[in-house]
């Protein structure tokens, strides 16, 4: 499955666009508001900030457009702006914790047979920037420098964080065989958990 | 399949958010605001370089017999010259805010740095008497290069990065 982001916009559309017309922009908006507001939703992790990080996006990204040259599509463009502006909202809201942290386990959790509401549970339960990093990284397919990029941090930072993300699905997930509903204090086992980790 | 790509597909197979219906009115009116801010700055720089050259020329006019100019002359011609290199270098930056989609962490705190002593500086200016005033202006042209060159290496980072979807480390 490719991006949500990769999607097509005509060059007319663009054209009209950077001269400031206002149903172009509306296209533009239309086209990718599902894009960039579900990635700004699963960065930031609530609605309300997605809702301004989708705003701010956008604001910026039409204010830049003639800086667009078309070296890579128009979508990919638009995504490294949410992606620094959802990881700025993070900075701002003073919510990057324990920036550098010793790396574990590199390998990512085997959770095929999770189902998709514990798997939500599980990221809201991660914290905002190895949640992040996660979703840039498995999801949008950012590598590891370009993650560094966005967050103005380091590789090693990209790296540290992901292997957090994967470390905290393990425990949340991992080694546990459960064939009926788990206690309240345990939401992300109440459905049946048959993967096992290495 | 391994678990990063179970993982993978796994995150990615999850159902979309949808977003907000109301956005785009928001959106469209937020445009409309920044339109109409920029065509009020552009009027008000036009004014006060309007003014600033009026000023100048207003200014005595040094005796021909002495080679320089007296200090206090001096001094207003230099306000006067620095105010319009302020007000130029204003406009610069306008246009690069612009030109400036995504900023790095470290840009972005130097010119919320610059930003907040500039905002200082237009404090004390608002009540400085003339000698004060001529410090202060060099101050905050000062500050104002610093924040366009800011710029310009924001606008390098962004001009030299270009996302890919593949090349995983």
């Amino acid at each position: 499955m490719s991006s949500p982001f990769d999607l097509p916009l005509e060059a007319l559309t663009l054209e009209r666009g950077r001269r400031g017309d206002n149903r172009a922009l509306e296209t533009i908006y239309r086209r990718f508001q599902a894009a960039v507001y579900g990635l700004a939703r699963r960065i930031c992790g609530d609605d309300d900030a997605a809702r301004d990080v989708t705003h701010d996006s956008f604001l910026r990204a039409f204010a830049g457009l003639k800086r667009y040259r078309g070296e890579a599509p128009f979508g990919f463009w638009l995504r490294a702006i949410v992606a620094n502006e959802a990881l700025m909202h993070l900075r701002r809201g003073r919510r990057f914790v324990e920036l550098f942290e010793e790396h574990i386990d590199e390998t990512a959790p085997d959770i095929s047979s999770i189902a998709n509401t514990d798997l939500e549970r599980a990221l809201a339960a991660l914290a905002p920037l190895p949640r992040a990093v996660l979703w840039l990284y498995h999801v949008e397919g950012y590598t590891h420098a370009e993650i560094a990029q966005a967050s103005g941090k380091t590789i090693s930072f990209s790296k540290s964080q992901l292997s957090r993300a994967h470390q905290k699905l393990r425990e949340l997930f991992g080694g546990q065989r459960v064939t009926s509903p788990a206690p309240i204090a345990q939401p992300f086992v109440a459905i049946s958990v048959t993967g096992r980790l290495p | 399949m391994n678990p990063e790509d179970r993982l993978q597909e796994r995150l990615r197979a999850l159902p979309n958010v949808p977003p907000p219906a109301d956005g785009w009115p928001a959106l469209e009116s937020a445009l409309r605001a920044r339109k109409q801010q920029r065509v009020r700055i552009a009027f008000a720089l036009a004014a006060s370089l309007l003014v600033s050259f009026s000023a100048v020329l207003m200014l005595p006019k040094p005796d021909p017999i002495i080679t320089s100019a007296p200090p206090r002359v001096a001094q207003a011609q230099d306000v006067a010259s620095l105010m319009a290199r302020s007000r130029a270098l204003e406009s610069h930056l306008a246009q690069m805010r612009e030109d400036v989609p995504v900023w790095d962490e470290r840009s972005a705190a130097r010119a919320a740095r610059l930003e907040g002593e500039l905002s200082l500086v237009d404090l004390q200016l608002s009540g400085a008497e003339p000698n004060r005033a001529q410090r202060l202006w060099r101050d905050r042209v000062e500050l104002l290069n610093k924040l366009v060159r800011t710029h310009q290496n924001a606008g390098l980072i962004n001009a030299s990065y270009t996302p890919s979807t593949e090349d995983h480390l």
